[in-house]
């Protein structure tokens, strides 16, 4: 037909007789070139193939007239769009226009519109939506049938018929390729092509059973969705198919072939009933898959997973899948399948199941640790004799000169080095913890959760049990692999004694590491990183505490000495504290938290009164009390009038709560003794003290006579403060403000003027005010300083007795007329006396016993310098080469050649590591009491197992000296170390009070008072003074910082009330209510540094950003600056006997000894508030360092 | 002292015991029946591992193979390589020739 057509086509052009056209491609086969029949061109601009197509179109009446010829596409490269059709190949428009006749046509045969229409389903209205014509879903009318439903996909596909009207083979190609079409389609269940017998249907004698029909024809095409035969049919067959697949994937179906049911088969004979309605696996006791079958894991072949062998597919009398014949697979034909199932799932959150898992794995860790622990052992030893073996030959042979290296270089033949290298080199991850603690760690980190509460499951460790799946198939993985060396090993004990067998079950076992390896690595840096956060510290008993980081700062209590080294505040932080602000973001560095003072007096509260001013305008007490300033805030009956001054008691209690700082830094106006606080953040600190001299030449001299003048000292003090949120912004600027009144001084009142009487005449007719700018300076601003332990005040009761002369010989400081029942008044003066000579004596008997013995070789020589020895003075140099000889003779048995060994010894024994000295260090005394340095790198081991973290120093008594297994020498000898058993007497910490912890020598820190009172010196010394208060105070510290119960303000004032009756004179004579000087001192005191402050400089633009807000456009930080000029409380310098009378730095604990309190307390409260809640108790761990690492 | 199959199941044991510390008491016995499985399992395992903990001979020749491994493989040289291709080693060596 096509061919007469294209005959007629060319006869019209001319070639009559010709009925076909032939190509041939060129050489770059991209042109059909020229017709071979008719020498025309094929494809060019009057190509024969565009004018044919014309042809054709226009014979068989196509509307759309095609244009004759080709034409170049003038788009560029062969993928470029084609052009609208009427512009290039086709005369008219072939596209519908909208509103045209033909849309109403195309509308009314379009099927989408066609089906849009909403019919009743009438017979004059017949049903025509899709649904009413397709049922994909369930379709429910036979083939053939009229039409009274919709139709299935496949009922369709059956009505694709190809009549066979005449004998042309071409009516036998289509129809091929119809039942080709139909036969692939999956929907088609044509019996011609489909053709499972009926007795297959779940109504005959096939059923879920387990029968099978064996007339089942293997070369049939089966399908997976077969209606008609009800597999698959519906929805809850699909899931059952793919449950059975999940079954056999997880090992409780071991059948390749297709099951008849989901009832696993337990070939050991237990039986698995599945609920799949409620997908659980019940009346059975969990098992791994690996615990199904006798010690084998077996793994799952690729073809029982496959979709054909699913539950429901028919299978043939082999018990296989019809479909077995139907493709195969490539690549790995075995798989360890799945963990899990459709009914055994993770989210149980029973813990057993995956505690199974993790307690599988640690074992096998066990038994592979264990072995490699004796291999690595023995391995040790035969280096260790062939080692020796080859020095001896080395030293025995004569190039002896080369021994060194040679010997040096033996280390590298090590095969335990080598073997624990390459391990750790090709296969274990380095880890900074022992890789068995790490390892161990990591499984329980991933596994070992022992809540049962699906609550505290779902919030604890939650990344993890995300990804359940995961973990629990890498954690099978490993145990399966594993297994892989149970034969190697076994080979190992078997072929022990033939050296071939071994060597090839070690090939074996190292060839297999990696993979093993691999997992175990990810445990171990899982736990590694874990371990980390607890310093090293098992804690598996809290299961709160589990991953608790130690050095998580923020879980400090909120306590000024934590203040700034912590970053946020911590909940419900610890009564006591300054009370908290804000939310739990909130810093806990805020600079308004450093406790400040400021004085409101109560006349300004009276002018806001008096100007109406109580809620708008202003009102300083709105503003003060209104805000978190209020705790700033003093204010009281005491505060009217002029001068008014925050009471001493009080400065002395805010300067306590500001010792406990991290490093205190406040400023004291001593106008109004108000506290003006900061965070330490210091930019600069410098200190210059400058002497002066007179300088007077002399004659005969170069240089100059330099005669003392005065000394000044010069601070230079730069800080930032910053504010951290609003409410501190505001803060800081009143803070800001205040400081700026330590620049001016303070004013009086000013010149009352009067007019009439106001309290008698009318208000219209009388009047009293102060004549404005007639108040005068009043006072300068003179300020204390403190800035840490570094600048701070030099005053002590101790240095102003000295300038008494107390102490001195001939110095009898009575107080008189003082009338309190001091000894000696209720004796008279009697017993006074008594105790006085006792004193002396005792003094001079402890100078003599305990001072340098040098001292007695200095007094017989003074003795005879003033006298004649005859010779001329021979006599005289003859003596004085005698002293001079006793004391070098001597030098040599003193301590440094002078100071009194037993002195010392007395100390220096103590001091001494009782691991390298025979001396019993701090184990030697009287229960001596010690700190213990801060320690939040490992902790300290307690008797109890805990680990004790601790920020600040802790006090503490040696209870004795423990041995301890140290390290193994290089004899192989266990070399036992020494730790001090220690009880905790710190009270300022309630969680680790009365602990007991091992503590090496390097972490006691001696306290020099405590050193001294708990010593022979000490008790000598008391004993000698006849100091009984200071015995008292010795009890009574004992009692306070011991194990009694006495609070702190109870053992104070018993302390001070025994004191009254018991103290010395001297120390009478130095209270305040006694001496004026005292009592002058203490009105203006303070921890500070007293000086004046010379040129401030505040920086307002050193990168700070500004608050915005109005009334509050101004930087949210400062930089400030200042230089201070120093007026000492005691001149500092040497007093008449030598000794330094009041050292400017009191810093550490001999200056603490030395130097002195501004309060002279016996007890320091600060120090107490300064240690709370430094510490952290990581409970009941054990640990992977040795007690006392 | 040598290390024994007894020691290996103390080991095991008190790694179970971490685990155990709060489950309930149901679900302690379900796990102590597991782990009696597990040992059991392990039992042939734990019977070489004690063979080769008390037999001289076994071990010896677990080393000797093990030793033949090191130098057949050249493991040491393999690490010396290692660590010779280090550039940090590299530069350090460049240094000591300078």
């Amino acid at each position: 037909m096509s061919r007469e057509t294209l005959k007629d086509f060319l006869t019209s052009n001319g070639f009559a007789g010709t009925d076909a056209i032939q190509y041939t491609l060129n050489e770059d086969r991209n042109d059909l070139g020229v017709d071979t029949h008719t020498g025309t061109e094929l494809v060019g601009e009057e190509g024969l193939i565009g004018d044919f197509l014309k042809y054709v179109s226009e014979k068989e009446g196509n509307f759309y007239e095609f244009d004759g010829g080709n034409s170049t596409n003038t788009t560029a490269g062969k993928r470029g769009e084609f052009l609208y059709p009427p512009d290039q190949f086709i005369s008219s428009d072939p596209f519908v226009s909208p509103g045209s006749i033909l849309e109403g046509e195309l509308d009314k045969y379009s099927n989408s519109r066609y089906f849009d229409d909403p019919d009743t389903g009438t017979a004059t209205d017949p049903v025509d939506e899709l649904n009413t014509i397709i049922n994909k879903v369930d379709g429910s009318i036979a083939v053939g049938s009229a039409p009274t439903g919709p139709r299935t996909a496949n009922d369709l596909l059956k009505g694709v018929v190809v009549p066979i009207e005449t004998d042309d083979p071409e009516d036998f190609v289509v129809q091929a390729s119809v039942s080709a079409l139909k036969r692939n389609n999956r929907f088609n269940m044509d019996d011609e092509f489909y053709s499972n017998p009926s007795s297959l249907s779940k109504s005959s004698n096939i059923d879920r059973s387990g029968e099978y029909v064996p007339e089942i024809d293997n070369d049939k095409n089966y399908q997976l969705v077969n209606k008609d035969q009800e597999y698959y049919s519906s929805f809850e067959d699909l899931k059952d198919a793919g449950a059975s697949l999940l079954l056999k994937a997880s090992g409780y179906i071991t059948k390749e072939g297709p099951t008849t049911s989901l009832q696993p088969i337990i070939e050991e004979g237990k039986i698995y009933q599945t609920d799949i309605a409620n997908a659980e696996i019940f009346e059975s006791t969990v098992a791994m898959p690996g615990n199904i079958q006798d010690q084998e894991v077996p793994k799952v072949t690729a073809e029982t997973l496959r979709s054909r062998n699913a539950t429901g597919v028919p299978f043939n009398t082999a018990e296989g899948s019809v479909l077995s014949n139907k493709g195969s697979i490539t690549g790995n034909q075995s798989s360890f399948g799945t963990t899990y199932n459709h009914a055994l799932r993770f989210e149980d959150l029973t813990p057993t199941h995956k505690i199974k898992t993790a307690l599988r794995m640690m074992s096998l860790f066990t038994l592979l640790k264990s072995l490699y622990g004796e291999i690595i052992d023995e391995l040790a030893n035969e280096d260790k004799q062939e080692i020796a073996s080859d020095i001896k030959k080395i030293a025995s042979s004569p190039n002896i000169g080369n021994a060194g290296p040679l010997i040096l270089g033996l280390s590298r033949k090590s095969n335990k080095f080598i073997l624990h290298n390459y391990l750790f080199d090709n296969f274990l991850t380095p880890t900074d913890f022992s890789y068995e603690a790490c390892f161990y760690r990591g499984v329980k980190v991933i596994f070992g959760n022992n809540e049962t509460s699906a609550e505290k499951v779902s919030s604890h460790l939650h990344k993890t049990y995300n990804s359940p799946g995961f973990w629990l198939a890498m954690s099978n993985a490993a145990i399966k692999k594993t297994f892989r060396f149970s034969d190697d090993i076994g080979r190992l004990a078997i072929e022990g004694s033939s050296g071939e067998g071994t060597r090839d079950a070690i090939k074996s076992i190292f060839g297999g590491l990696e993979s093993v390896a691999k997992i175990a690595n990810i445990f171990a840096i899982i736990g590694e990183k874990s371990l980390h956060h607890t310093n090293g510290v098992n804690n598996s008993d809290d299961p709160s505490e589990k991953i608790r980081n130690v050095r998580d700062v923020d879980s400090l209590d909120n306590i000024p000495g934590n203040r700034v080294g912590k970053s946020r505040k911590k909940k419900n932080g610890n009564a006591g504290a300054t009370p908290d602000s804000g939310g739990a973001t909130t810093l806990a560095w805020e600079q308004s938290d450093v406790p400040s003072a400021y004085l409101l007096p109560l006349n300004i509260l009276r002018a806001a009164a008096d100007l109406n001013n109580t809620y708008t305008r202003v009102n300083p007490l709105k503003g003060m009390v209104g805000s978190r300033l209020v705790r700033n805030t003093y204010t009281g009956l005491d505060t009217d009038g002029s001068s008014a001054r925050i009471p001493e008691r009080v400065v002395k209690i805010l300067e306590d709560r500001l010792d406990s700082e991290y490093v205190p830094f406040y400023i004291q106006d001593l106008r109004t003794n108000e506290i003006i606080s900061f965070h330490a953040f210091l930019t600069q600190l410098s200190d210059t003290i400058t002497p002066n001299f007179s300088a007077t030449q002399g004659y005969g001299r170069l240089d100059p006579v330099q005669t003392y003048q005065s000394t000044t000292r010069s601070i230079q003090v730069g800080f930032t403060i910053y504010a951290t949120n609003r409410e501190d912004f505001d803060d800081m600027w009143y803070k800001i403000n205040k400081f700026v009144t330590l620049l001016y001084p303070q004013w009086t009142q000013g010149v009352l003027v009067q007019q009439g009487d106001p309290e008698n005449d009318a208000p219209s007719e009388s009047s009293r005010f102060v004549q404005p700018f007639t108040q005068k300076i009043g006072a300068s601003p003179i300020v204390r300083l403190r800035v840490g332990d570094v600048i701070k005040s030099n005053y002590s009761r101790f240095a102003l007795a000295r300038t008494f002369g107390i102490g001195d010989a001939g110095v009898i400081a009575n107080p008189i007329g003082y009338g309190g029942a001091t000894l000696q008044t209720a004796w008279d003066g009697f017993l006074v006396k008594i105790f006085r000579k006792i004193r002396d004596f005792g003094i001079t008997a402890f100078g003599a016993i305990f001072g340098s013995y040098q001292g007695l070789i200095q007094i017989a020589s003074d003795a005879v310098a003033g006298e004649d020895l005859g010779g001329g003075g021979f006599g005289n140099a003859a003596a004085n080469a005698a002293f001079d000889l006793a004391a070098e003779g001597l030098a040599e048995i003193l301590v440094n050649g002078f100071a009194n060994p037993i002195l010392v010894s007395q100390t220096m024994d103590r001091l001494r590591d009782p691991n390298f000295f025979d001396a019993k260090g701090f184990e030697k005394g009287l229960n001596p009491f010690v700190y213990l340095n801060p320690n939040m790198i490992d902790g300290y081991h307690s008797e109890s197992g805990e680990r004790i973290f601790t920020t600040k120093r802790v006090l503490a008594s040696i209870k004795g000296v423990v041995d301890d297994e140290g390290i193994i020498d290089k004899n192989g000898n266990r070399q036992f170390r020494k730790l001090y058993k220690v009880k905790i007497e710190d009270r300022s910490d309630s969680g680790i009070f009365e602990k007991i912890v091992y503590v090496p020598h390097k972490d006691i820190w001696n306290d020099p008072s405590e050193s001294f009172s708990k010593s022979i010196i000490g008790l000598a010394f008391a004993g000698a003074s006849s100091d009984i208060v200071g015995l008292l105070e010795l009890i009574l510290s004992r009692s306070k910082r011991g194990g009694t119960s006495l609070g702190t303000a109870a053992t104070d004032v018993v302390g001070e009330l025994f004191s009254l009756f018991a103290e010395n004179p001297e120390s009478t004579f130095m209270r305040p209510e006694v001496n004026p000087y005292v009592r002058a001192f203490h009105s203006t005191r303070g921890r500070g540094l007293a000086g004046v402050i010379k040129g401030a400089t505040f920086n307002w633009l050193d990168d700070f950003p500004w608050e915005t807000d109005h009334n509050a456009r101004a930087p949210i930080g400062c930089n400030i600056s200042f230089n201070f000029d120093v007026i000492h409380d005691i001149p500092p310098g040497l007093d008449h006997t030598g000794y330094n009378r009041a050292p400017i730095y009191n810093v550490g604990e001999v200056m603490r000894s030395v130097a002195g309190d501004v309060y002279g307390e016996k007890f320091s409260k600060s120090e107490r508030k300064f240690r709370e809640g430094g510490s952290v108790v990581l409970s009941k761990g054990s640990t992977n360092k040795k007690r006392g690492d | 002292m040598k290390k024994t199959k007894q020691d290996v199941i103390d080991e095991m044991i008190l790694n179970k015991n971490t685990f155990v510390e709060n489950i309930s008491e149901d679900e302690k016995k379900e796990i102590d029946m597991y782990f009696d499985e597990l040992i059991q399992e392990f039992g042939p395992m734990l019977d070489i591992f004690d063979k080769i903990f008390t037999d001289k001979k076994v071990l010896k020749n677990i080393t000797t193979s093990i030793k033949n491994e090191i130098r057949e493989e050249k493991w040491l040289e393999k690490m010396s390589d290692v660590v010779m291709s280090r550039q940090d080693v590299q530069e350090a060596l460049k240094d000591l020739d300078k």
